[in-house]
């Protein structure tokens, strides 16, 4: 349980609950902030989401200096440094993102250029390199509840020159503040709302049981699998539910911060090269692949799993079921959930139901094996493990 | 006021900071034990990439001119070689620096360097324990980590290996075959 070294870091602030939005002027003003620039999408401008944040922050002497509402799904580098520009030339002082990933992490690239004084995104490819730079106030107000971008240390951008999707890993990417309001999701349907709530379930799992797994992410990791449990078919039944959004939000900021400190594994990586190279939407990805990849790893991480059960399932369940079956059992519990999610909204189970066409297989391996996120999984995964993993995942 | 703090005073002088003898003689000897081990990773590289398909394909996949490194910090040794059409050339740290690497591997510590380079911990358990920064593409750091993690199974004994690899990887040529091809390597280069 005790590694022998790890490192954790959340220095988020959270405001979560009724009126939260209404508390981000006072959060700039103690950041020392005045001029925000918003940063978000053209759907949630034109359905009002955005005017209900945009009310929230003007007042008590803050004044909004730029506002950006054309981020795209698939933002670039050629975003970040475009928003940037009219950030130096609008006199704004601090940002504040409204929306999910896309909006989230072309914010946090905003602010890397801006605090480290560079020109081009690119220059500060890598991970861990970034030094604190000059501060830029970042508020986040996530509209979605999945990524967890709110509080991890990672962003995604496409390199606009080659189409290529770039990490950047830094302690210094973590909002200052996250705010956390049902406003938020109130108007997220029903499948979107279930996708990424698996998404959610699974940066939980795979940062409990993952390479950099440590007590704190665990911490944080286990009591967001728990509130999924708890809240996710219940936001989906019911989108007004706002017990169930804020559960669903807390959940998601939860397992960003333990995903953030463990980072995730062969899940994610394969995930996102089926969204690569495929287009599978990130969350459909994880649906489909979360329980195939448990069963891989099951003959390293069949005890880990098993813990999970407890709070996935119920106290009575976990303790019925002998120890050696708790981690197959906890894999069950995965797919009859991603099972129920189907049968109401039609939440893709196979890369067939994702129109995957076999003829990618290799592709993907090959993306797959790329991608960062492998070296954190605990069994080594080669080209043939990701194709046997494809083929179970594609019936 | 603590007691560091008491004894600075009464010295008067920064010298009651320096680092302790213990401490240089530690770091003197882990630092050359770790020159002598990016020493033989190059030449065993280059070995590895004739002698083993998969190093081979990697490796050609960089592109010509691609330039990576690893190292410890100021002061300690430090490994960079460069991409050509005819496999690794290692460049002289008199001409090149970190920052001028396409993609360099930069080790937190002396300490966490040695780690790796006596077989405690594998490249994966080390970035588990934050043990080295990146600078550049990580997606190609994967290429180059899954090319170390070749090489550390051809150099290090199978005791070590199997302990510091998540799964050790099918091999070419014995433990004594690989020593004599890298000292052979390092004769004609």
């Amino acid at each position: 349980m005790l590694p022998k070294y790890y490192e954790f870091q959340h220095s988020t602030k959270l405001l979560s609950g009724k009126d939260a939005l209404e508390n981000i002027p006072a959060e700039l003003h103690m950041l020392e902030a005045s001029h925000p620039m918003v940063l978000s999408d053209h759907v949630l401008h034109e359905i009002g989401t955005l005017s209900k944040v945009c009310d929230a922050v003007q007042g008590d002497g803050i004044q909004i200096g730029a506002l950006f509402h054309e981020i795209p799904a698939d933002s670039s580098s050629d975003v970040v440094n475009e928003i940037a520009g009219t950030y130096r030339s609008s006199g704004c002082d601090s940002l504040v993102a409204v929306g999910g990933g896309s909006v989230l992490d072309t914010a946090k690239g905003v602010r890397m250029l801006l605090s480290q004084e560079v020109h081009d995104i690119m220059e500060l490819l890598g991970c861990e390199i970034l030094t604190r730079g000059r501060h830029i106030p970042f508020v986040a107000v996530p509209t979605t509840s999945g990524t967890g971008s709110e509080s991890t240390l990672v962003a995604v951008i496409r390199n606009a020159s080659n189409g290529m999707k770039m990490e950047f890993i830094s302690y210094y990417l973590q909002p200052d503040v996250t705010v956390l309001d049902s406003r938020m999701t109130l108007t997220l349907p029903p499948r979107m709302t279930a996708a990424t709530g698996i998404d959610t379930l699974c940066h939980a799992i795979e940062a409990c049981t993952c390479l950099q797994k440590n007590p704190l992410s665990h911490a944080y990791g286990t009591a967001a699998i728990r509130m999924v449990g708890e809240y996710l078919e219940r936001a989906v039944e019911n989108g007004k539910d706002k017990e169930a959004r804020l559960g669903m939000a807390n959940a998601s900021t939860m397992a960003g911060a333990a995903f953030s400190n463990s980072m995730v594994g062969m899940v994610h990586a394969i995930g996102h090269a089926l969204g690569g190279v495929c287009h599978v939407p990130h969350a459909d990805a994880m649906t489909i692949l979360l329980p195939h990849c448990m069963e891989y790893n099951m003959e390293l991480l069949s005890e880990d799993y098993g813990e999970l059960l407890l709070f996935l399932g119920d106290p009575e369940e976990y303790a019925a079921t002998p120890k050696d079956e708790r981690g197959p059992a906890m894999v069950r519990k995965v797919r009859e959930l991603t099972g129920r999610l189907h049968g109401r909204c039609g939440l893709p189970l196979s890369l067939r139901d994702a129109k995957v066409e076999r003829e990618s297989f290799e592709a993907v391996a090959k993306a797959a094996l790329s991608d960062g996120a492998m070296i954190v999984n605990p069994k080594q995964v080669g080209r043939e493990d990701v194709l046997m993993v494809l083929e179970k995942a594609y019936e | 006021m603590s007691q560091l703090t008491i004894r600075a005073e009464k010295a008067g002088m920064a010298e009651a900071f320096q680092v302790s003898a213990g401490r240089r003689r530690r770091l003197a000897g882990k630092k050359a034990f770790s020159a002598v081990i990016l020493h033989f990773l190059f030449h065993g590289l280059n070995v590895l990439y004739r002698k083993d398909e998969r190093v081979r394909s990697e490796v050609d996949e960089w592109e010509d001119g691609f330039s990576w490194g690893i190292g410890m910090g100021a002061g300690a040794p430090a490994l960079y070689m460069r991409k050509t059409e005819n496999g690794l050339l290692r460049l002289s740290g008199r001409e090149t620096g970190p920052e001028e690497m396409d993609l360099m591997i930069r080790f937190k510590s002396v300490d966490a360097a040695f780690q790796v380079m006596s077989g405690q911990v594998g490249v994966a358990g080390s970035y588990a324990r934050h043990g080295f920064a990146l600078k550049g593409d990580i997606a190609r750091a994967m290429s180059v980590v899954r090319c170390m993690d070749l090489a550390e199974a051809y150099l290090f004994p199978k005791v070590i290996s199997g302990r510091i690899l998540k799964e050790v990887p099918g091999k070419r040529m014995g433990l004594l075959h690989t020593y004599l091809e890298v000292l052979g390597n390092m004769a004609v280069r």
